[in-house]
């Protein structure tokens, strides 16, 4: 948006420039008798409405201040005490008779073209006469400091050549050349400026999807040992060989540590195999990338940031268990007689599923139900088959019978296998266990009551 | 009850569908074409909730990806958007650190968790272990119809 506004700017300047070059041109154009092709200086003119036409070439010739300076009678001609044979040029200043008058009188002394100089004014006024007939030469008008300059400067005497031209002569140096050096110049520039720009974008760009240095040696490296899963780095398209380097990348893709370093720090921070992007472990996500650049590849969820998602956040551990816990170490503490043995056992089979087994050595009631879900996970729970009233486990053990109440944790998954609902971890891991089932309810149920 | 779920790219490609109320092909096509521009013109900033037409939109970008979700007046719209991210969730668990890619080629993969998941546009089993545990108990049922060679036969391997 910037930029094209920018363009449009330029655009502007570069037509009025043209323009400018157009409508500033001069019609009498001052040339040095030594170098004849460079131009000395340039001033606007306006023809005159009578008198002869300026040809298309203009005319070139000697100017002469014209004596009366006004030219209102006769006037000397053109001097004669030179060997110059070509055209000569009367400078005649304005006022005191009619511009008729004064080309009239010019013509007699056999002057090729006559110069009005406007006086006390630079204004350019067109010139007209009444009776136009037999003048044959033509006039152009010039403001006042225009014929004061001339008079000064580029009179004969200093060999100065004025050419008088109606139209713009194709002068290459002022009229082509200067606009076209600004045109290139303009876009030169605006180029120049872009490619800063580009270059500046391209390495913030860069830099950001280049792996630091700092990160790169987060990312493990494994050394090559035969029988590893990988076989050949995908960059030197060499075979592993005992003892070398290999980067494994958090995609599990592995690549010679020499191979794949300069790949990531210097070019972009993905793997060559699979695109992913390489982050290392500890690595903070910047969130507004993920925005810009999240293609098919990127990760839904960072593995860094827990939830971001979601409306909770994250429990580290059940929030009951963490309760349980804390009540059941106020029991321990509370009783006299505990010992490491209790403790211990808090330790072993605190795994978030057991309720029953925790406080061992103090008798205590929980009001347990089937199965019940906590954070989403599910919970099972002990169905006390046994008692008459299902939902109450009562607990009378000592610290001698620790053994037995690990027990009760084996069985009670064994049961578990039972269950209709059951498909918990614990019934996977304990599964063998079942078959000891029958004697472990056994010891169970005699521990229970 | 949710109504529809739509997973979409962030160039509007559909990735994945499922609807819970029976509407014709042609005007399924439509909501869908309109709520994709709706929310593809969105600004980042703006509220993940949006009531469209006489349905309230509960939508979330997840990367490349939009989870967006229609449900009625009277559902919450908190508890919708832990849903879309449970499911994001489960959807990395299995495929592990999930990209758009690997929706996108096994898209039916996405369905049975999405059906696990959600029944009948109400969220049926909000333990990820347990879903887990049925996706793969179901792969594993799948690797054993599948006769071991049966691809390198036909060439296919
Ligand atoms: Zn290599
Ligand atoms: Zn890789």
């Amino acid at each position: 948006m910037r930029q094209c506004c920018l363009n449009h700017q330029v655009l502007l300047w570069i037509m009025f420039l043209i323009l400018y070059a157009t409508y500033s041109s001069a019609d009498i154009l001052v040339f040095s008798a030594m170098a004849r092709h460079q131009i000395e200086e340039e001033f606007r003119d306006m023809p005159a409405k009578f008198g002869g036409i300026i040809p298309s070439e203009g005319i070139k010739g000697m100017a002469v201040y014209a004596n009366p300076a006004n030219a209102c009678q006769e006037i000397q001609g053109p001097p004669n005490n030179t060997d110059y044979h070509g055209n000569w040029i009367v400078l005649i200043r304005r006022y005191n008779c009619s511009f008729e008058v004064k080309v009239r009188n010019a013509q007699k002394a056999k002057y090729n073209a006559v110069i009005v100089h406007n006086v006390n004014s630079n204004e350019l006024e067109p010139m007209s006469a009444k009776d136009n007939t037999g003048i044959s030469i033509p006039a152009v008008f010039v403001g006042d400091v225009t014929g004061l300059v001339i008079k000064e400067n580029y009179l004969y005497d200093q060999s100065y050549f004025l050419l008088i031209n109606d139209d713009l002569p194709f002068n290459i140096n002022t009229h082509l050349l200067l606009p076209f050096a600004i045109v290139v110049g303009i876009c030169f520039l605006i180029i120049v400026i872009f490619m800063i720009v580009r270059c500046i974008k391209d390495r913030r760009r860069q830099r950001r999807h280049r792996l630091p240095n700092s990160s790169l040696k987060k990312i493990p490296i494994h050394k090559y040992t035969k029988g590893d899963p990988y076989e050949t780095c995908a960059i030197c398209l060499d075979d592993y060989v005992e003892g070398e380097k290999l980067r494994v990348l958090p995609c599990a893709h592995a690549y010679h540590s020499k191979c794949i370093d300069p790949w990531l720090t210097k070019n972009r921070r993905v793997c060559p195999v699979c695109k992913r992007k390489v982050f290392a472990a500890d690595e903070q996500v910047v969130t507004d990338e993920s925005d810009s650049d999240a293609d098919d590849t990127t990760p839904l969820i960072r593995v860094q940031q827990g939830t971001q998602g979601g409306t909770f956040v994250q429990q580290r551990e059940n929030p009951f268990d963490r309760a349980r816990r804390s009540q059941a170490r106020q029991d321990i503490n509370n009783s006299s007689d505990s010992n490491s043995d209790s403790d211990q056992s808090l330790v072993t089979t605190d795994n978030g599923n057991s309720t029953t087994s925790e406080p061992m050595n103090v008798a205590c009631d929980f009001l347990v139900s089937d199965s019940h879900s906590i954070n989403g996970e599910r919970q099972e729970l002990e169905r006390s088959d046994s008692s008459t009233n299902p939902h109450t486990v009562s607990l009378y053990t000592g610290a001698e019978e620790f053994p037995a109440s690990i027990e009760i944790a084996q069985s009670r998954r064994g049961v578990m296998t039972d269950l209709p609902t059951s498909n918990s971890d614990c019934h996977v891991e304990i599964s063998d266990n079942v078959t000891t089932l029958a004697s472990n309810s056994q010891n169970r149920n005699d521990v229970i009551t | 009850m949710m109504q529809f779920m739509l997973l979409f790219s962030r160039q509007g490609k559909l990735r994945l569908q499922k609807w819970y109320v029976a509407h014709p092909d042609k005007l399924k096509k439509k909501i869908t074409r309109e709520l994709i521009t709706t929310i593809l013109a969105r600004k980042p900033k703006m509220s993940s909730f949006l009531e469209w037409k006489d349905v309230k939109v509960v939508y979330k970008r997840y990367a490349s990806l939009y989870f967006c979700c229609a449900i009625e007046q009277n559902d919450n719209e908190l508890l919708t958007l832990e849903i879309i991210h449970r499911y994001v969730e489960l959807l990395d668990k299995y495929f592990g650190s999930v990209c758009e890619l690997d929706i996108i080629f096994n898209f039916e993969k996405a369905y049975f968790i999405l059906d696990e998941l959600l029944v009948g546009g109400e969220i049926q089993e909000t333990s990820k272990k347990n879903v887990l545990k049925a996706i793969a108990a179901q792969d594993l049922l799948q690797e054993e119809e599948t006769p071991q060679g049966f691809f390198e036969d036909h060439g296919l391997g």
